[in-house]
């Protein structure tokens, strides 16, 4: 998982290509899908579990791309952090939706592309750093600890929502995501002295 | 909430997955420019990006590349679709607007063709009834042979028909002038017109007083008409 996460996501973008997209380019979204195609497929079927599901939603995360590629700025971040982004949004507000959980606070594709793109965000030399001490970090974590933090990602649940998923107490659950968040974070910092 | 709360929760927070309530109370925060939880938010950031790496990885349909890129087409020829209907329709609303311009021009035109011959019909009628009317009077000016020869038609409404006959020529700087003259004073402006082939028809303007003319003169004039005779009357018809 993670080589083909890397390869997609950390392989440097093609100015040309990017220039094509921004122009409305036909053949530039084609290589955009080739390469970015499997990684949205694969984060929205992990998060909706329904492969119709996750085919509209690729769909709608290309054509969301292909509508918002004037507004991509590869100064502050990867191509494939973006389309990443915007497939776990579109799959997590998806899910959200159909779940008629509309009292709870539906973050906005927009604040979270925006946190995809803050300010001095990691370089895509870090990004890589930490895309492999999660792994790392994810070897050594219980399952416990694993499925919070899945659930959090992949499903954009909260502390209390995962409580009353998993039928555990918000402590536990608070203590679950604690330890493995403290794990992976000791992991980075391990990968960043190395 | 502690920095060390928060800290626990940038990760959530960067994921979305955070609750309401706190979610609000670490933007608040953060508006606040807290330069150590901007420095937690981008670590969570940071370990958040790698996240994707917990999942599995899933080849999509084969036909999936072909519905997606589809669907782009579709939205790109459509837009395509509508620039060309914007196209036209401008094209089509120049081409409107040149042809209400152009229609406006000719209705103009043939307006003021009508109104010239509704006006010219009205003339014709009231010179008809003149001429035709048995209480019309008539007066000639002495004549000369080969020269200019003038006949005044006077109807009982104080209208009068000019008629003349061996005109002499005039350029086309030039017209004829009709003169109310009275028996004493100024001669007065009583209508321009041209002849053809040294003849001419012409109805007054408007009714004149005719109690106090004495004649009726033409003179040749500049084309616009003068207030007094600038050449010597050509023919004077007595109305005596």
């Amino acid at each position: 998982m993670l080589s083909v996460i890397l390869a997609a996501v950390l392989s440097p973008d093609d100015p040309d290509l990017i220039a094509r997209l921004k122009e409305k380019n036909h053949e530039a979204i084609g290589e955009v899908y080739d390469r970015y195609g499997k990684l949205a497929y694969s984060v929205t079927l992990r998060i909706t579990r329904n492969q119709q599901t996750a085919e509209d939603l690729v769909q709608e995360v290309f054509l969301r791309v292909w509508n918002r590629a004037h507004k991509f700025d590869s100064s502050r971040g990867s191509l494939g952090m973006w389309i990443l982004c915007i497939a776990r949004n579109v799959a997590i507000d998806h899910l959200r939706s159909t779940a008629t959980r509309i009292a709870r606070r539906q973050s906005t594709e927009t604040d979270l592309e925006k946190l995809c793109f803050h300010d001095d965000f990691v370089s895509r030399i870090s990004i890589m750093q930490q895309m492999k001490a999660v792994r790392a970090a994810a070897a050594n974590l219980n399952a416990n600890q694993r499925s919070v933090l899945e659930l959090a990602y992949f499903e954009g649940l909260t502390h209390s929502e995962i409580a009353e998923r998993l039928n555990q107490p918000l402590g536990t659950i608070k203590t679950w995501v604690r330890t493995a968040l403290i794990s992976i974070r000791s992991e980075m910092t391990q990968a960043a002295s190395r | 909430m502690t920095h060390e709360e928060m800290n626990d929760l940038y990760e959530l927070y960067a994921l979305g997955a955070i609750e309401p309530e706190e979610a609000g109370e670490i933007e608040a925060h953060l508006r606040e420019g807290c330069p150590e939880c901007q420095d937690m938010l981008r670590r969570a950031l940071a370990v958040t990006a790698g996240f994707p790496a917990l999942g599995g990885i899933v080849d999509p349909p084969p036909h999936l590349r072909d519905r997606v890129i589809g669907s782009i087409e579709r939205l790109r020829t459509s837009a395509s679709t509508a620039w060309r209907i914007a196209y036209i329709a401008l094209a089509a609303s120049i081409a409107l607007l040149a042809w209400s311009l152009t229609s406006y021009r000719t209705l103009r035109s043939d307006r003021t063709q009508l109104a010239r011959l509704e006006s010219e019909h009205t003339r014709l009628e009231i010179l008809i009834q003149l001429l035709t009317n048995p209480e019309t009077r008539t007066a000639q000016a002495s004549t000369n042979e080969n020269a200019p020869l003038g006949r005044v038609f006077l109807g009982r409404d104080n209208r009068f028909v000019f008629v003349g006959s061996r005109l002499p020529a005039i350029n086309a700087t030039q017209t004829f002038e009709l003169w109310l003259v009275p028996a004493k004073g100024a001669p007065r402006p009583a209508g321009l017109f041209r002849g053809e082939d040294s003849h001419a028809v012409c109805l007054s303007s408007a009714p004149v007083d005719l109690e106090n003319t004495a004649a009726i003169a033409v003179s040749i004039e500049p084309r616009s008409g003068s207030n007094a005779p600038t050449t010597t009357p050509f023919v004077i018809v007595p109305l005596s």
